[in-house]
């Protein structure tokens, strides 16, 4: 790369920061403006900083040469400009262009839209018909920059959060030094013990004990107090996590056609960044949820005398020093416990019986269970049944809890207990089969010696007592996989047993011996090792040594698994054997090799085709276990196909997945009627919930 | 005198001429100019060698902890100024007879914008300069999982492996959940 291209592309990089904190002011203000509850004198500042904030990005996306963010801010300029004269808000219409205006200079800055683009052209037709709205100015007045508003200079440097990180494990690595100074010290001691005779020898080794003890001591304190202060860097408040939630609890609400108020309390309480990032696609999650089965329709909400306006508020309380819980109430529905539990009959997790002598605790636990979902439709934003299984594993996974407490008719609080720091994680270090392993000790429920006595035989399962409970007893290496090794003959009278806790159930793991309890830190196992069975990440201990982190809630399905599979080693393991076939119909190119790659690399044989017309013709000839097509397609579009599929006996029955960029409640709903079994939208595609979906279908 | 000056002339334009000739490069003197660098290193009895464009370092292996739940390939994972770093095996994935573990081995890392990894090696032997024109496609014997990783090979026998491919290929990526794969 040339000096000048690497210069030019460094430049973007500095854009694209300032572009994003430019955008993010005039989107805070826009979305204060469409409130319109604050006063008039409010009123007319935030419309100042809107105009000064599109004046200034609009000379930056010159400097960079980006003309569409350039004319899309000079419009928007004119536009707040007229506001500050005419001393008023701009026109209720115009805030769903503005939006949009504010979401292309977004897709422009990252280059995902090309330059001369039709969308642009519209917005800014529109922005320009905005009532009110003088014709565009060449170029309008000079203004004092954005950044010299009232505020004083703030004392911040700015630094990339990758730069940060890697300082932060520059002043990790020292713990070691720390760790051997201290082993250092113990070892003269220890030697000068043993001298207890040779005079001179022993005073020289007194001394140097002495220094090292304090020289180790002195090291700690300073390591330990970089490591706090630099842990203290990473930390942001948590504002900084909720800014893209106003806009988007105002855009679920409208597509669901309901009216929600988005309340929040405590967004100053910091938090580490990484533990921030992990818990941002969880609370996404949960707050849809609230939108879409949670608050009511406003027609519905009347009826029950409730307000029109539905309230989904979050309250941010730091807790016991080192967590922070998050609230997030609505003030809707509550869950349908009745529905739950016949969805949950209906997938076979349990019986009739069950679910009627089920107390209404344990029947609001199965809104976790994989699988279940009281939407008729699979859509991507919620009723997946799957979202708050990955929810609450990701924020399991950070250290995290999840619960929930619902009241039938008045709303429903969802509860997230997260650390504040990844390093404040406690881990019971574990061996087996000669492995070292770590358990997280928030799901270890108690630790003691199993005799041989005390294991009985349920079902021809091994299972021990526990508090009047019969537990399963399993071995921890046979659930991993581990190699046996030539002295484990199994003669043993007693031997050690870890019992986990997840989600109310208990299974007790046999292990070889238990070494301790630590703080550890959390680290991710690398980009190649994306996700891991029964692994949830790893860590160093002092001696260097790393040891990978169990993951309980793993560990509980795999043993499940085990049992489910045991008994007729030829079930449905058979079924996966004969390769399932997948009739792929889309017309991008790209996106038709992206189908196909994931599909294939989960094991799926794949066909494609690039139109309806065509994917019909294979299906005709060919045999398919599940179609998977897009909407937007030439020639004949993919209801049209879902519609010929359904009509043909021969494929009548055969599932379908469409995936597509149009993500509203019509097409949705346009899905259904045309014989969809899901619809996942493209915005929120990831190859997780594609095979999820797929595999649930087939 | 005048003839004199018309040799000059004529010596003028012999000596041009030659300028010309001398200045332009000759083509395949260095095989079409392009080389690329490679770092050459033993798996077993064979020689690879991989673009160091795309290796972020190397050194000896450091202690491997080894993992459960991940298919052979993936031989443990290792601590790199305190990051995880996990280590693949080659061998595992060209179907090379399995060798133990020795001091002699390193890790090469490879990086890419979107993935991670380290190699394991028996050996390092070297960096080297080859043309991109001398590397053949490779040779049609090979299984298809092996042609897969491998650019090609040099004239010398060298075996290039594609590290681009290696890293970008979605295969290597590990991503189950329980049930996922059983």
């Amino acid at each position: 790369m040339s000096r000048e291209s690497e210069f030019l592309s460094r430049l973007k990089e500095t854009f694209k920061g300032e572009a994003e904190e430019h955008r993010t002011v005039m989107l805070t203000g826009l979305l204060e403006l469409e409130k319109g509850e604050s006063g008039e004198q409010r009123d007319s500042a935030v419309i100042e900083s809107i105009f000064r904030e599109a004046h200034s990005l609009k000379g930056a996306a010159r400097a960079v040469d980006i003309t569409g963010i350039e004319r899309l801010c000079q419009s928007m300029e004119a536009i707040f400009s007229a506001c500050k004269q005419q001393q008023k808000r701009p026109e209720k219409k115009l805030f769903n262009v503005l939006y949009r205006a504010l979401d292309l200079m977004a897709e422009l800055t990252n280059g995902t839209v090309p330059a001369p683009d039709k969308e642009l052209e519209d917005v800014l037709k529109l922005l320009h018909a905005g009532p009110g709205t003088p014709p565009i100015v060449e170029d309008t007045p000079t203004v004092a920059p954005s950044r010299s508003a009232p505020v004083a200079m703030s004392e911040t440097v700015r630094i990339s959060a990758a730069r940060l990180g890697s300082i932060f494990l520059r002043a990790e690595e020292l713990l070691s030094v720390k760790q051997a100074m201290a082993r250092c010290a113990a070892d003269l001691r220890e030697l000068q013990a043993l001298t207890a005779k040779a005079g001179s020898f022993k005073q020289k080794l007194e001394s140097m004990a002495t220094v090292a003890a304090l020289e180790s001591l002195h090291a700690g304190e300073r390591v330990d107090s970089l490591l706090t202060e630099i842990r203290t860097a990473l930390m942001l408040p948590f504002s900084t996590l909720l800014e893209l939630f106003p806009r988007m609890v105002r855009d679920l609400a409208a597509e669901e056609g309901k009216e929600v108020t988005w309340e929040v309390r405590g967004e100053d309480a910091h938090i580490d960044r990484r533990v921030m990032e992990e818990i941002k696609d969880p609370l996404i999650h949960i707050v849809r949820n609230s939108i879409s089965h949670g608050i009511e329709t406003p027609g519905e909400r009347e009826k029950r005398g409730k307000p029109r306006t539905g309230t989904v508020s979050l309250q941010v309380e730091r807790v016991d020093n080192d967590k922070v819980e998050l609230t997030l109430s609505d003030d809707g529905a509550g869950v349908d416990l009745v529905q739950v539990k016949t969805a949950a009959v209906a997938k076979g997790f349990l019986t009739d019986l069950d679910a009627a002598a089920l107390n209404d605790r344990d029947a609001l636990r199965l809104i976790y269970l994989s699988g279940l979902s009281t939407s008729p439709m699979i859509t991507d934003i919620s009723g997946r049944g799957l979202g708050l299984v990955i929810a609450r594993e990701k924020i399991e996974a950070v250290g995290g809890q999840l619960s929930v407490e619902s009241k039938p008719g008045t709303g429903t609080i969802f509860r997230i207990q997260i650390p504040l720091s990844l390093a404040t994680f406690r881990g019971v270090l574990v061996r087996s089969r000669g492995q070292t392993f770590v358990i997280p000790t928030a799901n270890v429920d108690q630790v003691f010696r199993v005799d041989r006595s005390m294991v009985v035989l349920v079902e021809n399962r091994q299972s021990i007592p526990i508090g009047g409970q019969a537990v399963s007893l399993v071995n921890l290496g046979d659930v991993l996989g581990l190699k046996t090794v030539p002295q484990e003959a199994g003669g043993e009278e007693s031997w050690p047993v870890i019992v986990l806790l997840v989600l109310g159930t208990r299974i007790a793991f046999g292990i070889d011996e238990v070494l301790g309890e630590q703080e550890v830190l959390v680290k991710t196992l690398g980009k190649q090792l994306a996700r891991l069975r029964n692994i949830s990440g790893a860590t160093v201990l002092a001696a260097g040594d790393v040891v990978p982190i169990l993951n309980p809630s793993d560990l509980l399905k795999s043993v499940s698994l085990a049992a489910a599979s045991a008994p007729g080693e030829d079930g449905p393991e058979s079924k996966e054997a004969t390769t399932r076939k997948i009739l792929v119909a889309e017309d991008s190119v790209t996106s038709r090799m992206l189908l196909k790659s994931i599909l294939e690399s989960a094991g799926f044989q794949v066909t494609t085709a690039v139109d309806g017309v065509e994917a019909f013709a294979s299906l005709r000839v060919d045999e398919f276990d599940l179609l998977v097509s897009d909407i937007d397609m030439p020639r004949m579009n993919g209801f049209a196909l879902c519609e010929k599929v359904r009509g043909f006996a021969k494929t009548a029955d055969l599932p379908i997945v469409l995936v597509t960029s149009l993500g509203s409640r019509e097409d949705r709903e346009k899905g259904i009627d045309a014989g969809a079994n899901a619809y996942i939208a493209k915005s929120s595609f990831d190859r997780s919930n594609l095979l999820e979906v797929v595999k649930r279908l087939i | 005198m005048g003839s004199g000056v018309s040799i000059d002339d004529q010596e003028r334009k012999i000596l041009k001429e030659r300028a010309r000739t001398l200045a332009v490069v000759p083509p395949t003197a260095l095989g079409d100019g392009e080389l690329i660098r490679a770092l050459r290193f033993s798996l077993g009895a064979e020689t690879y060698a991989v673009e160091s464009k795309h290796i972020r370092e190397v050194f000896p292996l450091p202690p491997l902890t080894p993992l459960p739940c991940v298919p052979p390939f993936v031989r443990g994972i290792i601590n790199v100024r305190g990051r995880i770093v996990s280590i693949i095996d080659l061998k595992s994935i060209l179907g090379l007879p399995d060798t133990e573990l020795s001091p002699s081995c390193s890790v090469i890392i490879l990086q890419s914008k979107g993935n991670e990894f380290g190699l394991l090696a028996d050996e390092i032997s070297g960096l080297s300069a080859i043309p991109i024109s001398s590397i053949q496609p490779s040779l049609p014997t090979l299984t298809e999982v092996r042609a897969e990783f491998l650019w090609g090979v040099t004239a010398e026998g060298l075996v290039l492996l594609d590290a681009g491919k290696l890293l970008s290929d979605r295969k290597l990526v590990i991503d189950e959940t329980v049930g996922s794969t059983a």
